[in-house]
């Protein structure tokens, strides 16, 4: 059986930790121009310290192919295409209360037998007491970071069903999905 | 906001641009080209004599009238260019991809409701026929 995680590793996880209880100043991003979605990054500006959700591929084992696959990594260090970038600032003024992971299993099975164990990070959610800023990744290969903010923001995420059915898999193959919800 | 891509008037939805590449590429229930490896029916190729060409072709004629980007690696390095359309619908364009081959491919990725199933989200490699 194949194993691949790419969900958000310990330092990121770390890096998330450490700003809880801390104020959220704004985050930047790409100009919304019909979605709300920023290509490859985001920044966060907390309490005079910038942190960055990067989006970048790196080859890997697509249920049978190597393919440019997105994975998320939560960071201090500023990548050179941020001098590329020309973001945008979404004032949020507002301190973080807790930060929720969305955690996605996917377990293939051809013809009954189990062939993948996927794990990724397919959001994250900050929650700041009375709303919240979420962040999702929309398909496996696209480096865009849908944003959004709002109220019971977990419930806009795409629904796993979408995941299972969009792939249109090989006869007898199927593609299990469910979520954990992962509260730091 | 920037220009459009191809020199376009107007910012296109992906389903104004469909038409134009069905002329020069087969589609099939919403996919491209034929099967590619692996266990997905969504992983494409299709095969030319000058896959690099193609998938340049293929790639301008769908996102025309897009906002185009480029992508990066980590590294600073390129990693090819991303076109947002008018309704939301995303294309990506890689001269170099990470399968075996490296062959290049596009990403499509749709989230329009305007296309009603005609083209649905897919990768599709560019192979040496």
């Amino acid at each position: 059986m194949n194993t691949i995680d790419i969900r958000l590793k310990e330092a990121d996880l770390q890096i998330l930790k450490s700003v809880i209880g801390e104020p959220l100043e704004n985050i930047e991003h790409d100009e919304f121009i019909f979605t709300n979605t920023s290509s490859q990054v985001v920044r966060f500006n907390i309490n005079g310290e910038q942190i960055y959700l990067y989006s970048f591929t790196e080859p890997l084992d697509y249920y049978g192919s190597i393919e440019d696959v997105a994975v998320w990594s939560v960071e201090k260090t500023e990548y050179p295409l941020i001098a590329e970038k020309d973001f945008i600032k979404m004032p949020i003024k507002q301190t973080i209360t807790s930060i929720t992971l969305v955690q996605e299993n996917q377990q293939m099975y051809d013809h009954g037998e189990q062939t993948y164990d996927v794990w990724v990070t397919r959001g994250i959610i900050i929650d700041f007491g009375d709303h919240q800023l979420s962040f999702e990744k929309p398909v496996w290969f696209s480096e865009d970071i849908i944003i959004r903010k709002g109220y019971d923001l977990l419930n806009a995420f795409k629904p796993v069903a979408d995941i299972t059915n969009a792939e249109n898999w090989n006869e007898g193959i199927e593609l299990k999905c469910n979520r954990i919800i992962e509260i730091l | 906001m920037g220009t459009y891509k191809g020199g376009a008037d107007h910012y296109h939805r992906i389903s104004e641009n469909i038409s134009r590449v069905k002329a020069d590429y087969e589609l099939h229930d919403g996919l491209f080209g034929e099967r590619g490896k692996g266990g997905s029916r969504t992983i494409r190729n299709i095969a030319s004599d000058d896959p690099s060409a193609t998938a340049k072709d293929f790639y301008d004629k769908l996102a025309h009238g897009g906002i185009e980007k480029p992508l990066f690696k980590k590294d600073g390095t390129p990693n090819g260019w991303e076109t947002k359309m008018a309704d939301g619908s995303i294309i990506n364009w890689r001269p170099v991809s990470s399968s075996s081959d490296k062959s290049p491919a596009v990403d499509i990725f749709i989230s329009a409701k305007d296309v009603n199933g005609e083209i649905t989200t897919q990768k599709i490699h560019f192979v040496k026929r």
